[in-house]
């Protein structure tokens, strides 16, 4: 019973004081909640270090077993030990070891990841925008003009259709402002009401002990 | 297979290989297109301008080195203008792989014209607490308790210029260049904003401007710099064109290259389904 109940107990408490101490500036109610959050920033920095060592525990038991791929499991356990130690037993600022190691390896490697998105964007554009309907035309021809005026060779061409180009140059521009201020913004703004409203209920839920899935297995029960 | 089949089906290496031929040779081709300054990134613009010379301003790195190709370019812009203004830069980020970036830019802006520029008084690298809108809820109370030292861990209490700066609220103006959570949406405008009343501003990468476009109808956002596309104008507008105004060359060229492609599928569709419709030979082919 206490390992289900105190957690549940303990949530609820600090959870309504959070959001107490939102409405109310009083220093009785203010000042432990401000100390909650130094506890939470203390907090998350161990979960750091469950991630770590998940992240160790997982592929430590790859390579024992020879798993496909294992040796890619060997380059990340050096790499996490080797940048760890160069930051824990050395300096983090330009010129040292750990910086050379972010700025050439980790900084390129991310960007060069990302950018790979652009490639499967622009296969994903050749096969997805397609026709087939009247939805589905809207959409294209959304898409092509945004991605026509968002860049400044859609600007330029543009403006060199005869009379339309000179006599309404901004007119591509004021197109493409106005299908991202408008369309876009109605139908982002309804998402984002839906998720707010959902974040909301799932909260209270929480709060009130009826959704416990971020409690252990047993303790969820 | 017919030709109308085979553009249907084509293999997607041969879309990757033409957009990186186009990207590589618009970046060595140096052709300068002219860049038209949208209302959203004159509005960052503007609310930097506004603050008078000496001003306090809190800037937030809320991006890694994945996103750096389209945040950097507008970080260096904006660092570049808030020393033009002679403006009190504290930095800082909520991002842990983000934390080198910090220094790294502002050592790039002061190499090129504010060699002047004095650390602990001109400017100060709070470095990267995680946390999202924890930190930021901390640092209304006390930047100190959120911070007790700054990056290069010497305590707040010995650098000039956070003397008078103990609060958030003591920050007019807060600039967060943000690729995701924590950033924008989940930390500055809801708290610094909404809670704190400090203007907000920034720069998102072009994925996430859809996002935001709500917050700028609503005035939550003073401005916004979308992308490299946001990097770009606001490289013009500090008259100082560098990598992002390179960069938009291949970026407009590249979406050339996609809607000629878009355009393409789609003539090889309607062409494929009319010869279906017209009971021509051939493997029917799923759109």
């Amino acid at each position: 019973m206490i390992k289900r109940q105190v957690p549940l107990v303990l949530t609820f408490i600090m959870g309504l004081w959070a959001v107490v101490a939102y409405f109310v500036p009083h220093r009785y109610v203010a000042d432990p909640a401000q100390q909650f959050q130094r506890w939470y920033l203390i907090i998350l920095a161990f979960t750091t270090v469950i991630g770590v060592g998940n992240l160790i525990m997982v592929h430590g038991e790859k390579i024992q077993r020879r798993q496909r791929g294992w040796g890619y499991s060997v380059i990340l356990i050096a790499m996490i030990l080797l940048m760890a130690g160069l930051g824990y037993f050395g300096n983090v600022q330009e010129g040292t070891p750990y910086y050379w190691l972010y700025q050439n390896v980790m900084s390129n490697l991310a960007a060069a990841m990302f950018s790979l998105l652009a490639f499967f964007v622009a296969s994903a554009s050749y096969r997805a925008f397609r026709a087939r309907n009247k939805e589905a035309t809207l959409l294209l021809v959304a898409a092509v003009i945004v991605m026509f005026g968002r860049v400044p060779v859609g600007s330029y061409l543009y403006r060199l259709i005869p009379w339309v180009g000179t006599h309404y140059p901004n007119f591509m521009n004021d197109l493409t402002g106005w299908i991202m201020n408008f369309p876009n913004t109605a139908g982002q703004r309804g998402i984002m009401i839906g998720a707010a409203l959902g974040a909301v209920s799932m909260a209270l839920r929480m709060l009130l002990g009826i959704e416990r899935s971020y409690l252990a297995a047993s303790g969820g029960k | 297979m017919s030709f109308l089949t085979k553009a249907l089906t084509l293999d997607r290496r041969w879309i990757f290989l033409a957009i990186g031929i186009v990207v590589i040779l618009f970046l060595l081709i140096p052709i300068t297109l002219p860049v038209d300054v949208t209302p959203e990134s004159q509005g960052v613009y503007d609310t930097i301008e506004a603050l008078p010379s000496g001003s306090p301003i809190l800037v937030a790195w809320d991006f890694d080195p994945a996103s750096k190709p389209e945040l950097e370019p507008m970080a260096l812009a904006v660092i570049k203008h808030c020393f033009r203004r002679n403006l009190k830069v504290v930095a800082m980020g909520l991002w842990i792989t983000g934390a080198p970036l910090i220094e790294q830019d502002i050592n790039q802006v002061k190499a090129n014209g504010f060699q002047n520029k004095k650390y602990g008084e001109d400017y100060v690298n709070l470095g990267v607490k995680v946390g999202g809108y924890v930190v930021v809820n901390t640092m209304a109370q006390s930047i100190k308790d959120a911070f007790p030292t700054d990056y290069f861990q010497t305590p707040l209490e010995q650098l000039p210029m956070m003397q008078n700066l103990k609060t958030l609220r003591d920050f007019p103006v807060v600039i967060s260049f943000s690729a995701g959570d924590p950033g924008i949406k989940d930390a500055w405008v809801p708290f610094a904003h909404q809670r704190y009343h400090c203007i907000v501003a920034g720069g998102c990468t072009a994925v996430s401007v859809s996002e935001f476009s709500p917050y700028l109808q609503t005035r939550q956002l003073s401005g916004l710099l979308g992308g490299m596309r946001g990097a770009a104008e606001y490289e013009k507008l500090v008259d100082a064109k560098a990598l992002a105004t390179k960069g938009m060359n291949a970026q407009s060229f590249a979406h050339l290259m996609i809607i000629l492609f878009i355009v393409f599928g789609n003539v090889a569709f309607f062409l494929t389904r009319r010869k279906r419709v017209q009971g021509a030979e051939g493997p029917r082919v799923q759109g």
